[in-house]
């Protein structure tokens, strides 16, 4: 018999299984322009636990409205829905810089394949570059 | 000085290396300047601090940023304030391409930031800006090696914050609270709150380049131009290692896997450092082996021991001990009592060397042992005289 499944704790669950598949892909991957997306899909998962913590007071979004308050919603949590924003925008530039530093790699390796830079790793440690 | 206006000049402080990076950016003949007397107000900050200043700064209200001004954030705001004008000492005549005058103040800035939030978002913020400066401070050349180094310190970096950030939302889930104390209140049993620290600690130990987790740092640190190998060595790791000793501070079973943890990073960084015959490497294991010494015992590097670890004092005399020394603990906080009492330790060994008190009411001489300092009979108490 199934256990009654909070639907909660089934969009958390599937919230964290976003952040292992994307740490999973960290880790895995080869090609760093894939390490990257799958960073990228690790920082959607946390923002998405973010919104889902937000989310359990209500569903309006907390800005003020001149109008009245429509349909009989309560208001979301506007301190995770803060917090999220700031890391949105971390999780962006941070994004935009890896991006940057993946396109002067590729002129080094174009295939952007995680042992060809290792190799270059070996090489600085032996001194030369 | 009243409580706004210290809190008004602790906000100035924060903000103040924001402000030179920004307006160096803008006056480029003066950056030095800017970046210089932003290193020599940190120096200021943690100079009070070390003589015993400490404040609570709660900006915009009880969810809002917590900040605490103290005695442990005191050597790393020292640290940063010194390295920074140490570097800006060795490169003031022959300045670096690119903006380094720029970085240089935004890395403080974030460094100061970590060493007194209090709060796991406001400190998530700090991190990241010590990751993204520290970053760009490693691409100075540009060269493919710098590149890799960079782009693996950026990876590993911002993987490990955005599992804290896990852990983070994970932790307001259970409490409703960003704050150190909210974890530290989490009930023990919770299976909740050993994720939540595990995530957390993960993002801490990795910052501050502790043991197996600390092992990007070595290559990351010789690649990286001198000036900013210094840098991260001096300050980037001890964004994360402050938070560390606050959470233990909070949390004290966490000290014991600290003390471990310290310890074999210590030798890992001590052994590797042995066997390395270059010598930016070499530096950089000592780095690593330096970190865990930071964290085996914080009261050795923490100016005052910490009030909250200590179990009561037995007697007055460590009081008076710690008073004589300068620290903060004295003043009213309980003492170390781990140790034999230096001063009434041989009395008390021997009973009968015990000074003896007579109280000035007449009792039998065998009770005139003054009650209210039970073990040490170092000062005479107030209204006895010698048997």
């Amino acid at each position: 018999m199934l256990p009654s499944l909070d639907p909660f704790r089934l969009l958390e669950a599937l919230v964290m299984l976003t952040v292992f598949v994307g740490f999973l892909g960290l880790v895995a991957r080869r090609n760093l322009f894939l390490r990257t997306l799958a960073l990228d899909v690790m920082g959607t998962g946390s923002v998405a636990l973010f919104v889902l913590v937000a989310a359990r007071s209500g569903l309006r979004t907390p800005v003020l409205e001149r109008d009245g308050v429509a349909g009989g919603l309560g208001w979301a949590d506007p301190i995770p829905q803060g917090v999220m924003l700031t890391a949105i925008v971390i999780g962006l530039s941070i994004q935009a810089l890896v991006l940057v530093v993946l396109t002067r790699l590729s002129r080094h390796d174009p295939l952007l394949d995680k042992a060809s830079f290792e190799d270059l790793d070996a090489l600085l440690r032996r001194g030369g570059a | 000085m009243s409580k706004a206006l210290l809190a008004n000049l602790l906000i100035t402080w924060l903000l103040l290396p924001y402000a030179a990076a920004f307006l160096g950016a803008l006056l480029p003949r003066l950056a030095r300047w800017f970046a210089l007397l932003s290193g020599l107000v940190t120096l200021v900050v943690g100079a009070w601090c070390l003589m015993g200043g400490s404040a609570a700064l709660d900006l915009i209200g009880p969810l809002g940023v917590l900040l605490r001004v103290d005695g442990l954030a005191a050597p790393f705001l020292l640290l940063n304030a010194l390295v920074l004008l140490a570097v800006l000492a060795e490169r003031w005549r022959r300045l670096p391409e690119g903006p380094f005058l720029v970085l240089l103040p935004l890395l403080l800035g974030g460094l100061n930031a970590t060493a007194v939030a209090v709060d796991l978002v406001s400190l998530y913020v700090a991190l990241e800006v010590v990751g993204i400066t520290a970053f760009l401070l490693i691409l100075r050349n540009r060269d493919a090696g710098q590149l890799w180094i960079a782009l693996r310190y950026l990876l590993v970096g911002n993987s490990v914050m955005t599992l804290y950030l896990v852990g983070v939302a994970l932790l307001y889930l259970q409490s409703g609270s960003f704050r150190f104390s909210a974890l530290a209140a989490l009930p023990p049993a919770d299976p909740a709150r050993a994720v939540i620290l595990a995530l957390v600690l993960v993002g801490l130990f990795t910052k501050g380049g502790l043991f197996l987790s600390g092992l990007w740092l070595p290559q990351t640190h010789a690649e990286a131009p001198a000036d900013v190998s210094a840098l991260l060595s001096g300050m980037a790791v001890a964004g994360g290692l402050c938070p560390l000793l606050r959470l233990a501070e909070q949390l004290p079973f966490l000290q014991p896997l600290l003390a471990w943890l310290g310890l074999a990073s210590a030798v890992l960084g001590l052994v590797y450092a042995l066997m390395e015959s270059d010598l930016k490497r070499l530096l950089a294991w000592s780095t690593l082996s330096q970190v865990g010494l930071v964290v085996i015992h914080p009261p050795v590097v923490v100016w005052s021991p910490w009030p909250t670890v200590w179990p009561r004092p037995p007697c007055s005399c460590w009081r008076a001990i710690c008073r004589a020394a300068g620290s903060r603990a004295g003043a009213g906080g309980p003492c170390p009592s781990a140790w034999p009492c230096p001063c009434c330790w041989p009395r008390s060994r021997s009973p009968g060397r015990r000074r003896c008190w007579a109280s000035a009411a007449r009792r039998p001489c065998s009770q005139r042992r003054c009650r209210r300092h039970p073990s040490c009979r170092a000062s005479r108490p107030a209204g006895c005289r010698p048997c």
